[in-house]
């Protein structure tokens, strides 16, 4: 069990990044970007690809923060930054337009088969007791808890993290106080983009390179996000997780198709019973 | 004012009704088949999309065999023409796209329905309606149906076949044996599990089945479960994304201890290239004829013909060999039973098809040694057609066989 | 939206001719089976599409649902069809139902949310469906799919392919007809009254989740009819035609042709079908197309190519001033009942925002609530029409209590208000001020979409009341006008007369006048003292204490969330307290207006 549990963190992990995306754009731009988890597949594929050239995993990982951060911004640029001041579904359509769009860039290339994404670590997977655990999986868990807590505290102890909270709630407030709203949202935006594309390394090898990957972990960040709360920095670290192991356990319990149903289930019993998540914030209606 | 802004808004779509009507009224109605002119086989398959690279293939070696048809003086003195229309696998599209075809001047001869039985399915009622022969490599028993489908042919084997070759092969290996079986849980358990049971038990060995979601990331839980029951051998299949998770998953289970057979889903990716050696110990996929490699001097003119003809001899192939031989085949097949019948008529070719006197070479058609009879419109596998051995890696697109 | 009354007969005749044109084009020889099999499709997509535009495009609601509900229609369709019996009317019938309800139950999440999590949640759903089909695959056929579906029947005559597509116009053409009339109606307006705003919604009696749930049903039913059509015309099921690529071609569709739209959606639809269908160019890069089109059309046209066409034809319409408008006319008679707010108390997480406060307002007076920023004025105002609950203390009306209701009861219970920032959605100024009374008289979605007597006769109480209430606040002269391209000033009085509209028992002002220029407020205070003098009773929150000196009865100062004292205007004026705390000015303020 004990494998499985691991396993299932592992995975949680992965969901856990892809929901800390969310909530850094949604803290200083009030956007969630659809195309967050769609950086890290396609990540995966250039990953895959650089190393079949034989490059070495850091170069891999500086063309990925490169090309992160280039085609973050040219998204920021198309289907972000005009819409600024429209109401909520004008960028959840674009947003989702430009995920579309990297599908289709990827199976240009690659069909619906998964590839295998090679570990710059070690590969050899470790006897425990109740199974074997890759070493992929330990760094997947160090690394979003890392990521989670280290975005937490920047967001709510640092000045650069506030005063980006801040320019999000109130922007008339910020421009007084000299804060620039335009160029703090475009810059954790960009980041974030940078965050989904350089964990391409880290997650690929759990997950192997696949398209389908694209809706399934943009889903899986949205329950996280609903499980968390919309947010916040550290429920989307737990509640990744949380899913993880959730996952691993109902599909070692039940039927194999109960496993997607199943989150889907936590999904929506956390927004009917508890809508804000587990470290959100209450809101009282106001006119 | 009101008016005119009514007649604006219900106008549009009674002009754009009109002229529809009139663009088509140029496409002419009236079905009639042509006596002297080329014999014509429409394609519908996908050439893009998520299957395109398979749909490609079969198309390359579908054209491939009429080529060489063509430049041997034709079938019964007439040319053979192909029609390529792109469905995406999607069996809405293709329907959609056999009817446009079918409402043109020129009917098709031969109607190759697509890669998946999905769309075999959703065209095939039409071309029994419309009596015309339908060929596609599926494995569905649902098409195995005369009733309904008098005209349809499929060119590969059912599972049922495959399955029962597997369980022949377990009993060579000392005994009765627990065999799990590890599949998906989509159509394909669907078609895997019930013959599986079947055969298994009458080959003497008992059974216990272990599925997993198609789009699982973690899938060692289904071995774990498997070696749980017991099992000394495992039957894994799985298509897609999910083949190279499969072999993950049986590693990490620590279930490559026990020995597996892989079924037709993952004999027709190159798995090779997603796996490790450490995590396909002990594993024997189903090979069919020409997924296992053939040497170069060792092929038959036609499979030489083949490579040469869909560009094997130029680069590597972005499918697998089989693939384009299944296309190849259908043509040959078709070509043998329109020889014999004489003309391209469906009662006839069928009754030819079921009673064919030629032998696979001189039909010159690549895998399955016996084809149809009046009882069954799939091909069966000859005792060798089937073999189940250890594979090191890729060449030519075949696997190497360890050993 | 426009006002234009639609003439009654000249738009059933044109309906009805082109549904004769395109019924009869087969038999006519002008249409051969490989087109009608793709007008059917069309059809088809344009009536999956009206569903979303209803959840979508009119109450602002975007849900991906349609594909699952279009599947559930599909699946239990050919399910009837070969296990119970092979009718194509009852499989109609009984899809529409299975729609309704499918279509309700996934907008329950909806109801608490809205916005992302909607759109997320029924994006899970649709990918959800494979799996779904598999746990039923007796009945479903599974991932295998459903095959066997019989050739339809109806009414024991069998129906060939023309026949089908006969069916289909049929179907289509009367459920356009009866999305129409959902759409151009009071119902309609609701819809787009919720997408300005919920709180607007409420605040004028319309119960929010009544009328998103009533949108969600809606949006399913058309989707569930069309897969109907859709399992007859394939003989097969398979769960992949109900995923994700559908649900994009539909999403797409929706904004092509402007989710807004009724005959829009025809267009966007044919682009959709007969678009991609006929160019095998975009093969590969038929998702990336997808992706870019969503991406364009997302940013550049909000109302799709039919919104483009409308927008470039709406001439420039002149903004007229509130020195423009007519002098206010008839006077109103409009019995106002007594508002008693006691003991009053509320806390925001720590802050307490009010303590104990209470006043009493009568029929035909005008109680200003007045004080410094933060002493609670508008929290009060809030608790009075519902939109917060009161932590202690009443408010009753006429001694009935309406604290503790919601915000859209107690707005029926009579309490109607204005803003402090006009919520007005985009209509004509007529339309505005009418939809103050869609809580009144109402009528049901069946005699809305089928023009019953019953509608009627709401929609003639409509338009008289939004006459005279325009009449007696000057407004006629803009009454055709878009309100919300209207100045800050007219702007507020089409609130007011909007509030009025809806023969309220009491009426709340939050900060009226703030913002507008001294022709404007005397337009406003005119207005007010009509409403007095015909019996109302008035309650204003107002910074303005020159205006409140001329308007208002009786003053009522809050501060620090406890109310310190009352009196008629002039001995507020003086009152010592009020003076230091708040006016200032020693000797009071001149009465202004």
């Amino acid at each position: 069990m004990f494998a499985s549990i691991v396993s299932g963190m592992a995975l949680g992990a992965v969901y856990a990044l892809v929901a800390v995306g969310y909530n850094l754009t949604w803290l200083t731009g009030k956007a969630i970007n659809f195309a967050q988890a769609g950086f890290a597949v396609a990540g995966m594929f250039l990953a895959v690809w650089c190393y079949g050239q034989g490059l070495s995993p850091v170069a891999v990982f500086a063309i990925l923060v490169a090309a992160g951060g280039l085609v973050a911004t040219v998204e920021y640029v198309v289907a972000l930054r005009p819409l600024r001041g429209r109401g909520e579904h004008a960028e959840l359509i674009t947003t989702l337009g430009f995920s579309t769009i990297i599908q289709g860039v990827i199976l240009l290339f690659v069909s619906d088969d998964a590839l295998r994404v090679p570990f710059f670590g070690p590969e050899q997977l470790i006897d425990v007791p109740g199974g074997r655990i890759a070493p992929v999986e330990l760094v997947l868990v160090a690394v979003a808890v890392v990521v989670g807590l280290g975005a937490h505290l920047w967001a709510t102890r640092t000045r650069s993290g506030l005063a980006a909270l801040a320019q999000s709630e109130d922007r008339d407030a910020a421009l007084v106080l000299g804060i620039r709203p335009e160029r703090i949202s475009f810059v954790v935006f960009v980041v974030s983009g940078v965050l989904g594309s350089v964990m391409a390394p880290l997650a690929g090898p759990k997950t192997f390179a696949a398209v389908a990957l694209v809706s399934l972990l943009a889903i899986k960040g949205f329950v996280v996000l609903a499980l968390g709360g919309v947010g916040s920095l550290l429920g989307a670290l737990v509640g990744g997780l949380a899913i993880g192991v959730v996952e691993a356990v109902v599909v070692r319990l039940t039927d194999a198709a109960f496993q997607n149903i199943a989150v889907f289930g936590i999904f929506i019993v956390t927004l009917l019973v508890r809508p804000r998540g587990l470290f959100g914030e209450r809101k009282e209606r106001y006119v | 004012m009101k008016s005119s802004r009514i007649l604006r808004r219900a106008v549009l779509p009674a002009v754009a009704a009109v002229v529809l009507s009139a663009l088509t009224a140029c496409g002419g109605v009236g079905a009639s088949s042509d006596d002297s002119g080329p014999y014509r086989i429409l394609d519908v398959g996908p050439q893009t999309g998520f299957s395109g690279a398979n749909g490609k293939a079969l198309d390359a070696g579908l054209r491939a065999a009429v080529d060489d048809l063509n430049r041997g003086g034709g079938l019964n003195g007439r040319q053979v023409e192909v029609v390529t229309k792109d469905d995406q696998t999607d069996p809405t599209k293709a329907v959609t796209l056999l009817r446009e075809e079918l409402s043109g001047r020129d009917q098709p001869d031969l109607v190759v329905t697509g890669v998946s039985s999905n769309e075999s399915l959703a065209m095939a009622p039409l071309l029994t309606r419309e009596k015309i022969i339908g060929m596609s490599n599926i494995s569905s028993p649902k098409l195995d149906d005369r009733e309904q489908f008098p005209y349809f042919f499929s060119t590969a084997i059912q599972q049922r076949d495959l399955m029962a070759a597997a369980a022949r092969f377990l009993g060579t290996q000392g005994g009765p044996k627990r065999v799990a079986l590890v599949v998906q849980d989509d159509a394909l358990r669907q078609a895997v599990e019930p013959v599986f049971t079947e055969q298994m038990a009458v080959a003497g060995h008992t059974t216990s089945v272990h599925p997993f979601a198609p789009d699982s990331l973690d899938i060692a839980p289904a071995f774990e479960a498997a070696k749980a029951a017991g099992a000394d051998w495992i039957y894994v299949d799985a298509v897609g994304a999910a083949v190279p998770r499969v072999f993950e998953g049986r590693l990490k289970a620590g279930a490559e201890t026990i020995p597996a057979i892989g079924g037709s889903g993952i004999g027709t990716t190159a798995f090779t290239d997603n796996s490790t050696p450490a995590q396909r110990a002990g594993f024997h996929p189903a090979l069919y004829p020409l997924t296992a490699y053939i040497a170069p001097e060792k092929r038959s003119p036609e499979l030489t013909t083949l490579f040469e003809r869909v560009g094997g001899n130029s680069g590597p192939l972005p499918m697998p060999i089989s693939i384009y031989a299944y296309g190849w085949d259908t043509v040959r097949i078709w070509a043998a039973g329109v020889r014999q019948a004489g003309s391209a008529d469906a009662e006839a070719v069928t009754k030819a098809l079921e009673n064919l006197r030629v032998s696979k070479q001189e039909g010159g058609w690549l895998m399955w040694s016996r084809l149809y009879g009046p009882n069954t419109h799939f091909p069966q596998p000859g005792p060798d057609d089937v073999i189940f051995k250890q594979v090191t890696g890729r060449q030519d697109t075949m696997f190497v066989t360890a050993g | 939206m426009n006002a234009v009354r639609r003439s009654p007969v000249l738009l059933p005749v044109m309906w009805l001719a082109v549904t004769l044109v395109v019924l009869a084009a087969p038999y006519a020889g002008l249409l051969d089976e490989s087109w009608t099999h793709q007008l059917i499709l069309v059809a088809l997509l344009a009536l999956i599409v009206s569903g979303l535009n209803i959840s979508f495009g009119h109450a602002g609601e975007l849900s991906f649902a349609s594909a699952a509900m279009y599947g559930a229609g599909a699946y239990v369709s050919g399910y009837l069809a070969m296990e119970v019996l092979n009718d194509f009317a009852l499989a109609l019938v009984v899809s529409a139902v299975v729609g309704l309800l499918l279509g309700l139950l996934t907008g329950v999440p909806g109801l608490r949310l809205g916005g992302w999590m909607l759109a997320v949640a029924s994006f899970f759903l649709v990918l959800l469906v494979p799996d779904v089909v598999q746990i039923f695959s007796e009945q479903t056929g599974g991932n295998q799919g459903m095959s066997g579906i019989p050739l339809p029947e109806l009414f024991g005559f069998e129906l060939g392919d023309t026949g089908l597509y006969v069916v289909t116009v049929l179907v289509t053409s009367a459920w356009f007809a009866l999305f129409r009339n959902l759409v151009v109606s009071r119902l309609g307006r609701s819809l787009t009254v919720l997408r300005e705003s919920p709180v607007l919604a409420s605040s004028l009696g319309i119960s929010v989740f009544g009328l998103k749930l009533k949108a969600y049903a809606l949006s399913g039913l058309p989707a569930a009819m069309a897969g109907t059509i859709f399992a007859y015309l394939n003989g097969f099921n398979a769960p992949g035609s109900f995923g994700i690529e559908l649900t994009m071609a539909v999403l797409t569709a929706s904004i092509l042709g402007g989710s807004r739209s009724v005959y829009g959606v025809f267009l966007g639809a044919a682009v959709m079908q007969l678009g991609p269908m006929r160019t095998t160019a975009f093969g590969d890069y038929a998702l990336i197309a997808y992706g870019v089109l969503l991406v364009i059309v997302g940013v550049l046209i909000p109302g799709g190519i039919v919104g483009l066409v409308r927008r470039r034809r709406r001439t420039a319409q002149p903004a007229t001033t509130a020195a423009g408008q007519a002098e206010a006319t008839a006077r109103l008679t409009m019995p106002g009942r007594r508002l008693e707010v006691s003991g009053v108390s509320k806390d925001f997480g720590g802050v307490r925002a009010l303590t104990g406060a209470g006043f009493v307002a009568g029929p035909g007076e005008v109680v200003a609530l007045i004080g410094p920023n933060g002493s609670g004025k508008t929290t009060l105002l809030n608790l009075i029409s519902g939109f917060y609950r009161v932590d202690a203390g009443t408010v009753r009306l006429d001694g009935v209590t309406v604290s503790g209701r919601p915000a859209a009861a107690v707005a029926r219970a009579g309490v109607r208000r204005t803003f402090q920032t006009p919520l007005i959605p985009g209509m004509s100024v007529r339309e505005v001020v009418a939809s103050g009374r869609f809580s009144l008289d109402r009528a049901g979605i069946v005699a809305t979409v089928l023009r019953l007597p019953r509608y009627r006769r709401a929609l003639r109480r409509d338009r008289a009341a939004a006459d005279e209430m325009l009449a007696a606040a000057g407004l006629s002269g803009v009454a055709a006008h878009r309100a919300d391209a209207l100045p800050l000033g007219t702007r507020r009085v089409v609130e007011l007369a909007r509030a009025l509209a809806g023969e309220p028992a009491v009426l709340l002002l939050d900060e009226a006048a703030s913002g507008l220029d001294e022709k404007e407020v005397a337009a406003l205070a005119a207005l007010v003292r009509a409403v007095r003098d015909g019996g109302g009773t008035v309650v204003l929150v107002e910074h303005d204490f020159g205006l409140v000196r001329s308007l208002a009865d009786r003053v009522v100062v809050l501060s620090q969330g406890q109310v310190v004292t009352e009196g008629t205007p002039a001995e507020i004026a003086v009152h010592p307290e009020v003076l230091q705390h708040y006016l200032g000015a020693p000797g009071g303020v001149e009465a202004r207006a």
